[in-house]
């Protein structure tokens, strides 16, 4: 006799790839039995659609829901959910994007759902500790520590404000050739900030992020771009910050 | 720069949920609630949707003030054979000992295996080994949380060769076994009933027969669809999504008047309408209550 854990495997096996392997033990009309499963299955992949189209608005905006569906389904048989929580799904969906071939004609997709989940993830994080990063004897800063940075190569912050908008007509005037941008996206009171950042800011702050002292994360972004140039990004850009704030006295090192 | 309170701080004393009719309470509701401050005797809201730090959960704070409040969770997978997540376990213990609520419950059914979790109540065919599993799971959780756990009877479109009990002779033994409440979900067996070909008071009655009384703490009112299939039959679907059915009230007035009057919640979770409306079918829930408490011949004649 089949396990209980057989059959979970197997009806799970079911509702992910629209089998009927566990049709001969569920009794009654055939008919009414193909369409319970279909029930269910319907059930499971409207619930990962719909967390999808939470975490990536832009995406399903600028794709279409007819488009949005499909890529969805797919990617949700392929990759289905590991915990309870649907909050938590979806990660891995831009990469998906980067293969999936009706996709191939939208190189800037994938990036735009970067950017999607990057916001819905700093909206939704939990209660990160702030990162101190020591200058100096007598000062260091404190970064909120909700802050994520992100690399791209379209610009996706004009993308979402236009989804933001409700404007598609705003898209028709925007120059979507490929070019290295960088942004900071930090937690405020008034929801989720967007921030972009010139290349030797967001070496500095991505050092940082990753848990560089200030003198690696210095020394990383003096790779890139001049001293004095790297300097007055980390001034202007960073100490400046909106998600920054300054300590007279140093509370320590990073970690 | 934002400061959060965490969420697993506890922040609220405990406030029983009392027997009278309460509301489900969903995000969209939220400003609504907050604006209003006292919209019902009672809220649930359902788990998974306030485990992430995020403004729902800052807004619930504001809510959980003015309400007494019950958790209800469609993730710990209560029958699956690999056991409870420790991570959600963890997450859920976290939002109980934030909010003290009134109420916590779960579903008998099962959404994950082998690490794989799928949005949505499966059904387990009601055997020995899955008795066992489920009174395990039961448990571990109960012990974990160190509260008392509701289990809700589940909706089913199909059933299981499996099976060597009913579903009521399942939850009966369960909650003997286990110690675990009943939340009794009258639209469930409504809707099972009809799927099924059978009677839905002789349904209810094998409820009431099986499952002792005390153990029944809490009972759900919801809508339900009835969706054409391409082979001419009716399939009812407990999708949350309208009003109670005069069938469902006339099961609820059955019910109560035989196990006495419990904690009623109204569930509406798709097609979300005005809070009034919610607060309108609340107040049907209520009279049928209060009728019964004054021995009153009750509302609702049987309409099929």
């Amino acid at each position: 006799m089949l396990s209980l854990a057989e059959f979970q495997f197997t009806l799970a096996a079911d509702l992910l790839d629209g089998g009927m392997r566990t049709a001969y033990l569920l009794p009654g009309d055939p008919a009414l039995v193909r369409e319970a499963l279909r029930i269910h299955r319907n059930t499971v992949m409207s619930g990962l659609t719909n967390a999808l189209r939470i975490s990536y608005p832009t995406v399903a905006w600028l794709t279409g829901e007819d488009f949005f569906d499909q890529a969805a389904l797919e990617f949700c048989s392929k990759y289905p959910p590991r915990g309870a929580c649907l909050s938590d799904y979806g990660g891995g969906f831009a990469e998906f994007l980067e293969g999936y071939a009706p996709a191939g004609c939208l190189p800037y997709l994938a990036d735009v759902a970067r950017f999607d989940l990057a916001i819905e993830r700093c909206a939704n994080a939990g209660y990160p500790a702030p990162i101190f990063l020591t200058l100096d004897l007598q000062t260091a800063i404190e970064i909120d520590g909700s802050l994520i940075t992100l690399a791209v190569e379209y610009p996706v912050d004009q993308l979402r404000d236009a989804y933001d908008d409700g404007d598609p007509d705003g898209l028709e005037c925007l120059d979507m050739s490929p070019a290295a941008q960088n942004f900071a996206i930090w937690r405020d009171r008034d929801g989720t900030s967007v921030r972009q950042l010139t290349a030797p800011a967001a070496t500095f702050l991505g050092a940082v992020l990753r848990g560089e002292k200030a003198d690696a994360a210095l020394a990383a972004t003096l790779l890139h771009a001049e001293p004095e140039e790297a300097l007055a990004a980390i001034r202007t850009e960073i100490f400046a910050a909106p998600y920054v704030r300054i300590q007279s006295q140093p509370h320590g090192e990073l970690e | 720069m934002v400061q959060p309170i965490p969420l697993n701080r506890a922040a609220f004393n405990a406030w029983p949920i009392p027997a009278r009719a309460g509301i489900g309470l969903r995000v969209p509701h939220h400003r609504r609630v907050i604006e209003e401050g006292h919209v019902a005797d009672w809220l649930e809201v359902h788990a998974e949707n306030y485990m992430i730090a995020g403004p729902a959960a800052q807004e619930l704070d504001v809510i959980r003030r003015d309400h007494a409040l019950s958790l209800h969770g469609v993730g710990l997978s209560l029958g699956s054979a690999d056991g409870i997540n420790d991570e959600h376990l963890a997450r859920l213990s976290d939002l109980i000992a934030r909010y003290a609520p009134g109420l916590i419950s779960d579903h008998l059914s099962w959404s994950s295996i082998e690490g794989v979790h799928l949005p949505d109540l499966l059904p387990l065919p009601y055997t020995e080994e899955a008795l066992s599993v489920v009174t395990r799971n039961l448990d571990q959780a109960q012990t974990a949380l160190g509260r008392t756990l509701l289990v809700e009877n589940p909706s089913s479109y199909f059933q299981i060769s499996l099976s060597s009990m009913s579903e009521p002779e399942f939850l009966g033994e369960l909650a003997r076994r286990s110690g675990c409440g009943i939340l009794l979900d009258i639209n469930n067996i409504y809707v099972s009933a009809r799927n099924h070909g059978s009677d839905p008071q002789a349904r209810l009655r094998a409820y009431l027969d099986a499952i002792p009384a005390a153990a029944i703490e809490e009972i759900h009112l919801a809508g339900h669809s009835i969706e054409k299939l391409d082979c001419g039959r009716d399939m009812r679907i407990d999708d949350h999504g309208s009003q109670v059915s005069a069938g469902v009230w006339w099961l609820y007035q059955s019910a109560i008047a035989t196990i006495g009057a419990r904690p009623t919640l109204i569930e509406w979770d798709t097609a979300l309408p005005p809070l009034d409306v919610l607060q309108a079918e609340a107040a049907k829930a209520q009279t049928v209550l209060d009728q019964l408490i004054r021995k009153e011949e009750l509302p609702y004649a049987l309409a099929g």
